[in-house]
């Protein structure tokens, strides 16, 4: 779905804090939206961390840096990172040049399904992204 | 008009400041604290890794360690910076969604600077914001800046320099100059300035406090009242200051292998020495920092130092770089005499090429101890020759002053004479520059490929026009330890009258000649045809 000229594929959830998430039955891949990324600018690093280590829901376990600007990446839900994509640590652009493929952050276990009902599908999405996007709009007029 | 909280923290360890950092972003993402304006400083100094720097490639810790400078990591992003009691920081704490705050970093940024720089303006400081987060003043650094988020709650941070020891900063980072010598120094200098150099005198503290509040009144459109820690910060504060004193924190971020590689290039054309000292990333493929010295002159006068700010973070190919360069000599009316932006585009262009060395086994650190003549390393080969400087024998030597040496084992040169007769060259000491310029002449009239040879990066710097005059290929290799330059002997030496004692670094001599002895030409050449475009 495009949103104001911003693409949020159909087939993902997403939340709040502009991360996508991809349901894989027993795992979910998180990533950054499209609006985060051009929000953001080029990305210059990524830390990466490591699989193996247990996440919180709403807690933060990694990061990722533009323009001097650390991002705080949070986990939707309770589990274990399972994967992460080694491949930024030295090309974080990666994630500006594909945020939907390429360019994915983690792979993390569910621990608790019911914790995705939590996030948003692409409708739910939309009227509460039309609002931030206004004042990013806003402000460049 | 809405009031924020103004608080002064004033001087604490590294550590302190930095887990005051996160509990006053903590308590504001929380609510639980009014926006904020903080002022801190550092006592100890300090080194403050921005928060994705690995500590061993951005600080030199062993002179930290012996000087008592405290190490640590911020938890906003960018790069290292060198923090001694003079300086005066200045942090934002903020929600998000507060309506005077941009979404968008870039305009967050722009916004908070100039809010930096009214007050700097106010101080009769000709301040102004420069794209990627900079605040300047005649295009010299004054003030960098970084940030983060948590929740809906943000923290931007910017430093003021008051009093700057650029000598100290040099020697406590990993800053790709060249062996810290003077004009290095200098040209650091240059490129920074503090408060102190562009009044003449440092302003009361109280002032220039007084002057950023101010301008962040004016420009977010708030009053500010000065209020102390809350209970909730200090309780957090004490929760979360053993992380930031642990190591690790501090060590927190550690790369496979080095993240970047620096290196090197001197240029020499009619209008001057170009020195290129540039960062790449570990995969090659983007210059991350830039420093274009040497003699010469150029106008306007530091248009070099936007080029710089523009190269930042591009990628390593030919073609970006050449476009960069020619759009910005065009779009800015540069001129430099006897130099053309063809001239600065090969300087450039040749500093990235010697990752050559690096595919060819040549050790990361020694890249930078590797000089050509004639052509680029790769394509090199078959050395006939190994030339070695006089310098290199002792003083009381009976062979300082004639060809020949009988191998005692006393210097260096004894050891290089080995080298060469394993690997079947002829070796010449060279005992000025005339024979040097002579034996030149007389190899390539017996038509050798190329030569090995040692030398002082000052020699090279030199006599790089001359040794391109004469036509021969070669590849030369840097001494240690001091040269006649470095002690202001050149004369002495030109007419090998020099005193002193220099050493030959064999290892990589041998690593060199084990690489081209054999080899022939072209065999990895990279640099044919379209491959010239990116490395």
């Amino acid at each position: 779905m495009d949103i104001k000229g911003y693409i949020f594929p159909d087939e993902l959830l997403y939340d709040k804090r502009h991360f996508w998430i991809k349901d894989e039955g027993t795992f979910i891949i998180l990533g950054m939206t499209d609006f985060a990324v051009r929000l953001a600018g080029e990305f210059v690093f990524v830390d990466i961390g490591n699989p193996g280590r247990k996440v919180e829901k709403d807690q933060m376990f990694m990061s990722v840096e533009s323009g001097k600007w650390v991002g705080r990446v949070y986990s939707p839900i309770d589990g274990e990172i399972i994967a992460v994509n080694e491949e930024l640590e030295f090309e974080p652009e990666r994630i500006n040049e594909d945020c939907y493929g390429d360019g994915w952050l983690v792979k993390i276990s569910i621990k608790d399904r019911s914790q995705l009902a939590d996030l948003m599908d692409v409708k739910q999405l939309e009227p509460w992204l039309i609002d931030e996007i206004k004042r990013v709009k806003g402000e460049e007029e | 008009m809405d009031t924020w909280r103004l608080l002064d923290t004033g001087v604490l360890t590294a550590a302190e400041n930095m887990a005051l950092d996160e509990a006053i972003l903590r308590a504001k993402s929380n609510n639980c604290v009014p926006n904020t304006l903080r002022f801190l400083q550092f006592s100890p100094p300090c080194v403050l890794v921005g928060h994705h720097q690995m500590v061993e490639q951005e600080v030199r810790i062993d002179y930290c360690k012996n000087n008592f400078i405290d190490i640590n990591r911020r938890i906003t992003g960018g790069g290292a910076l060198y923090w001694d009691e003079t300086q005066l920081g200045w942090e934002i704490f903020a929600s998000k969604d507060h309506p005077g705050i941009p979404l968008k970093i870039e305009d967050l940024y722009k916004k908070m600077c100039e809010a930096v720089c009214y007050a700097l303006n106010s101080l009769g400081v000709n301040a102004r914001y420069r794209f990627r987060n900079d605040i300047e003043v005649n295009k010299r650094k004054i003030s960098g800046t970084g940030g983060t988020e948590l929740g809906n709650a943000f923290m931007f941070q910017g430093t003021l320099l008051i009093d700057f020891d650029v000598d100290v900063m040099l020697k406590a980072l990993r800053i790709p100059v060249e062996k810290l010598k003077d004009k290095e120094i200098q040209s650091i200098k240059e490129r920074v300035t503090c408060l102190k150099w562009e009044l003449g005198y440092v302003p009361p503290l109280d002032e220039i406090k007084s002057a950023i509040v101010h301008g962040f009144s004016r420009i977010l459109g708030v009053s500010f009242i000065q209020q102390p820690l809350s209970s909730v910060e200090r309780k957090l504060f004490t929760e979360v200051l053993p992380e930031f004193q642990s190591m690790d924190w501090i060590e927190k971020i550690k790369y496979s292998h080095f993240k970047h590689q620096e290196l090197r290039n001197l240029y020499k054309a009619k209008g001057g020495l170009i020195r290129v000292s540039l960062v790449m990333d570990s995969l090659l493929k983007r210059i991350n920092s830039i420093l274009i010295t040497g003699d010469f002159f150029v106008y306007p006068r530091n248009a070099i130092f936007d080029l710089e700010c523009i190269l930042k973070n591009s990628p390593a190919q030919y073609n970006h770089i050449s476009t960069v360069v020619t759009d910005f000599f065009k779009a800015n009316s540069v001129s430099a005499p006897g130099l053309s932006e063809a001239d600065f585009i090969k300087a450039i262009w040749d500093a990235v090429k010697k990752i050559d060395m690096l595919k060819e086994g040549i050790h990361p650190s020694a890249v930078n101890s590797i000089f050509t003549v004639g052509d680029d390393f790769i394509n090199i080969s078959k050395p006939s020759v190994l030339l070695l400087p006089y310098c290199g024998k002792r003083p009381d030597c009976d062979y300082r002053k004639k060809e020949g040496c009988n191998e005692c084992g006393q210097c260096s040169i004894g050891d290089a004479f080995q080298l060469a007769r394993k690997y079947g060259l002829r070796p010449i000491t060279i005992q000025n520059y005339e024979m040097l310029e002579k034996t030149l002449w007389q190899l390539k009239k017996e038509k050798i490929d190329s030569f090995i040879g040692s030398c002082c990066e000052a020699f090279y710097a030199k006599h790089k026009d001359d040794f391109e005059r004469i036509g021969l290929t070669g590849i030369l290799i840097d001494v240690d330890n001091t040269t006649c330059y470095d002690l202001g002997k050149i004369i002495e030496a030109k007419l090998g009258v020099f005193e002193n004692q220099t050493f030959l670094n064999n290892s990589l001599i041998e690593q060199v000649l084990a690489l081209k002895v054999n080899a022939s030409s072209n065999v990895r050449n990279i640099n044919n045809g379209k491959s010239e475009e990116q490395i």
